[in-house]
């Protein structure tokens, strides 16, 4: 188990890099998951894809971890917002960067961001990302759709220049909640 | 007539719908606009996600976390044979196509449609890649052309060869530098050059995937791709450019470069 779980780290990790939106978390989460996949190595049935029971611990502990940190501050989770630095205008202009768009992602709701990391980036079909997250393939689009638009927004208004806060006209397409 | 909602119009662009019901879906957005335009920002969110999340694969694992692994005990458990029996078979079916083994393992698809939507992924990609970092004018490139050796070394290294960078001086091209991306989560080196006046071509580096040949030139809304499989290697050029130069710049680049 231990060396297929080697060959998974690069792909897990960019997987916890999605979900938690920082290295050092998504460090830890991964640390994590591969110790409870080798403690746990009885549950997983040869046969079937172990890079699915793999980011299905992954997000399960980040669950976990999601909640636990809410119960001990009281609060959601901010790291993503922290990271945000207020760019000159010459400089907003030239950056549809990379890092936008991880941004852009950290912002979603927990529930969409994860399906999306799952298809978009991941490269999984609906049936597998539903059998991962325990939800119906109905979910799972409704989801993917809401994420894909809300992304798409976000992306033209920093192209336009604009507000990461929509703002525009094109506010009420996308619903947040 | 399918509805045209979200949920149908994300399933389309994933390929996730029956033929049926795509060719219904496809005939259905002939009439409307407002759904095409649904259906090219499903699009582009998706290929830009990829994208940003792509370098990701190439982080460092945390500290320790590899000798934890290599360390860990083979189970008792006595159902183990199935995985080094699918991996034997998977080596087998790499050899007997002449690749080198463990690129992507055995899948089970119809070799031509792998490699046809293979093809579209990596132009898809390029054009994406290119589009985004093209605009940047402080961090178009990772590593500058004032650091050749290294650039030549470090990106040789990551596709196990021996980089040369081609000169496209012929061309009219200066070389900028270049950057590591990814497809097909393996390494993916993209070397960018510009022109006195105009905006930037790249000529992108991958392993070539099982069945991937021959060499086509494509449009991706505005840019032009040009792409070719050799000794293993598939390499695109990429610029807002017509066929004909890009096509000019390739052959300039085919005659220099063999990894």
């Amino acid at each position: 188990m231990g060396e297929q779980l080697l060959g998974l780290l690069p792909r897990l990790g960019r997987f916890a890099r999605g979900l938690t939106g920082s290295t050092e978390d998504a460090n830890d989460l991964v640390q994590a998951a591969c110790q409870r996949a080798l403690e746990r190595e009885h549950q997983w049935m040869p046969g079937t894809r172990l890079d699915s029971w793999m980011f299905r611990i992954v997000r399960t502990l980040w669950i976990d971890e999601l909640r636990g940190r809410k119960v001990r501050l009281g609060r959601g989770v901010v790291d993503a917002e922290d990271e945000i630095v207020v760019d000159g205008p010459r400089a907003i202009e030239a950056r549809l960067t990379f890092d936008r768009v991880r941004r852009a992602v950290a912002k979603l709701p927990e529930a969409q961001r994860e399906v999306m990391l799952l298809v978009c980036v991941e490269g999984l079909s609906y049936r597998e990302t539903a059998e991962i997250l325990g939800l119906p393939m109905g979910t799972v689009m409704s989801r993917l759709a809401r994420a894909r638009l809300a992304i798409a927004r976000l992306t033209e208004d920093n192209k336009a220049g604009g507000h990461e806060e929509g703002g525009d006209e094109n506010s009420n397409v996308v619903r947040w909640s | 007539m399918p509805e045209l909602d979200d949920n149908t119009l994300v399933a389309y662009v994933d390929g996730e719908l029956d033929a049926a019901t795509a060719r219904e879906v496809e005939r259905a957005l002939d009439g409307s606009p407002a759904a095409r335009n649904t259906v090219a920002k499903l699009r582009s969110s998706a290929a830009l996600v990829r994208a940003a999340f792509a370098d990701a694969v190439h982080e460092p694992p945390p500290p320790g976390l590899i000798e934890l692994l290599r360390a860990a005990k083979p189970t008792r458990a006595p159902r183990r044979y199935a995985l080094p029996i699918a991996a034997s078979i998977a080596l087998l079916i790499g050899i007997g196509i002449g690749v080198v083994a463990g690129i992507t393992g055995a899948r089970q698809v119809a070799p031509q449609t792998a490699s046809q939507g293979a093809m579209d992924r990596l132009v898809g990609d390029v054009a994406e890649y290119h589009r985004l970092y093209a605009r940047e004018q402080r961090h178009m490139v990772e590593v500058p052309a004032a650091e050749t050796p290294h650039l030549e070394d470090w990106l040789g290294r990551r596709l196990k060869g021996q980089l040369t960078i081609p000169d496209l001086s012929a061309q009219g091209l200066a070389f900028q530098g270049g950057r590591l991306l990814a497809f097909d989560d393996r390494p993916m080196a993209e070397l960018i050059y510009k022109p006195a006046d105009g905006p930037p071509i790249g000529l992108c580096i991958a392993f070539a995937l099982p069945g991937m040949s021959g060499a086509a030139t494509v449009e991706r809304g505005d840019l032009t791709v040009t792409h070719w499989v050799d000794n293993g290697y598939v390499y695109s050029v990429v610029g807002w450019a017509n066929d004909r130069r890009i096509q000019a710049i390739a052959d300039s680049v085919r005659a220099q470069l063999h990894l």
